[in-house]
């Protein structure tokens, strides 16, 4: 198998990825509405707020291709529940680094307890086991199995974690944005847009990865 | 045959007892290391109780999924339940039932020392509390089991245990501990059940998931 | 005042690039390994 960018479409790909962020953050530095009181910092909204969304979405598809997996246990299920972890983890630590930056100015503190950041970094540490177990877990076709079985079983606590930190207490009800629908078209639009850019820069990440690891799992298997 | 199941490894455990005295033990411990690091009042006691009943909850739960399948490790005597024509969600629920009751028994026996080493004054509905108590070791078994059996065959897996187990079992905690908080701060129960529906739809959806997914954890 | 905020959205962002650019770089790195 050759190289992913020797191959002309995908090199075609990732320079629109990129030409694509590019008039993302372009967007977001001239587009979008200077709101008092939070000037610069309320920007790092129109990132934050896609890459949690993606980095959620990312954990969904890792519980798919756990469910796919474990029906026919074909291969390239592992993959795809692997890449969409690893690359939902990365995301999620930044959503995690940007969450605090955003929130010193705002709020003056670093960190709070509130249910969202909450939620995400439970998530995180949920993910941390996953990939521990992949390293310890043993045989590999059982550490996939198992991996799959994880999958699913952290996702289906998603909504529980979720509900139980957001009616956890009175004083953590706090995240500055108010309800995004709310929001007048200067600001929705942007965001969308940057929502819509993130979600394809992940599913080329995410098609990548996939097709290193296929790559690498062959050379090692032949 | 579920309840052969469950029957074999309570009567291995109440034989031996060496999961529900270490169990104990380790529960005193974490009193004893409680009081000496803090030296609290009173008053202070009571705001922390509830969240430090759980947390040695916990604790004592990670020591017992440690050894929950560690006999059929030892003996590979899985293979040999294994071989045998059952559902294979069966196991995972006798595991679980039989893991609930020893909980159980080991908090019955921790709870008296630690309101007489806490100093508590308790409410006089103690049967809710035993509620509260009954509801969150299911959750707990729950999702421990599931994750005991995924971490028994590898390496280091004393240490893979608790990493998997406490973040996923965090959210039953924290409404395990908000109901035991407004419990025993006397609230009336209206205005809290909503916790224990949330303790109550954790226990089902991990008993469930557990039964439906266990076959693949067994599969060799 | 106006400043600091404007530093949180610079850091904030400058990470996000820098972390996105090092996993491809790593990628790329990855695949020349095993060929």
């Amino acid at each position: 198998m050759k190289l992913f960018f020797s191959k002309r479409i995908n090199v075609i790909v990732a320079v629109a990825v990129f030409t694509l962020m590019v008039f993302n953050i372009y967007n977001i530095i001239n587009n979008t509405p200077m709101i008092p009181d939070q000037f610069w910092a309320q920007k790092i909204f129109y990132f934050h707020v896609p890459i949690a969304w993606t980095g959620f979405l990312s954990y969904f598809i890792v519980m798919i291709a756990g469910v796919l997996y474990l029906i026919n246990k074909k291969t390239i299920w592992d993959h795809l529940g692997f890449a969409a972890a690893e690359i939902g983890t990365l995301f999620v630590v930044l959503v995690l680094i940007t969450g605090p930056i955003w929130a010193k100015p705002i709020w003056g503190t670093w960190w709070t307890w509130e249910p969202r950041l909450t939620t995400t970094l439970i998530l995180f540490l949920i993910y941390v086991g996953y990939f521990m177990l992949r390293t310890f877990g043993g045989h590999p076709e059982r550490t996939s199995r198992y991996a799959a079985v994880l999958g699913i079983v952290a996702f289906f606590d998603v909504p529980i974690i979720f509900y139980s930190v957001r009616f956890w207490e009175e004083r953590y009800q706090s995240h500055p944005q108010v309800e995004i629908t709310k929001q007048n078209p200067e600001i929705i639009i942007p965001f969308l847009i940057s929502l819509v850019i993130f979600t394809i820069l992940f599913s080329f990440m995410l098609f990548y990865r996939v097709h290193v690891l296929r790559v690498t799992f062959n050379r090692k298997n032949n | 045959m579920f309840y052969t199941l469950v029957r074999k490894d309570l009567l291995l455990e109440l034989r031996t007892k060496e999961i529900i005295i270490p169990m104990f033990a380790f529960g005193l411990a974490i009193i004893m290391i409680f009081s000496l690091s803090f030296n609290a009042s009173q008053e202070i006691n009571h705001v922390f109780s509830p969240g430090l009943l759980w947390i040695i909850i916990l604790f004592i739960s990670s020591l017992g999924l440690n050894r929950m399948f560690a006999l059929e490790k030892e003996f590979d005597a899985f293979t040999l339940t294994l071989a045998a024509p059952i559902d294979r969600g069966i196991i995972f629920l006798s595991k679980a039932i039989s893991g609930t009751i020893l909980l159980l028994i080991a908090e019955i026996m921790i709870i008296p020392p630690f309101i007489i080493f806490m100093n508590l004054t308790i409410p006089s509905d103690w049967h809710i509390m035993i509620l509260i108590l009954l509801i969150g070791d299911l959750g707990i078994m729950a999702i421990g089991t599931i994750v005991s059996g995924l971490s028994m065959r590898a390496k280091l897996s004393e240490m893979l245990l608790p990493i998997l187990f406490f973040p996923l079992v965090s959210p039953h905690i924290i409404a395990c501990v908000k109901a035991t908080n407004y419990w025993f701060k006397g609230l009336s129960f209206i205005n809290w059940q909503a916790w224990i529906y949330l303790m109550l739809s954790f226990a089902l959806v991990f008993f469930l998931l557990g039964f439906m997914i266990f076959e693949y954890i067994t599969e060799e | 005042m106006e400043n600091y905020f404007f530093n949180s959205f610079v850091s904030a962002i400058t990470v996000v690039i820098i972390f996105i650019i090092i996993w491809f770089i790593k990628q790329i790195f990855n695949e020349r390994k095993y060929l």
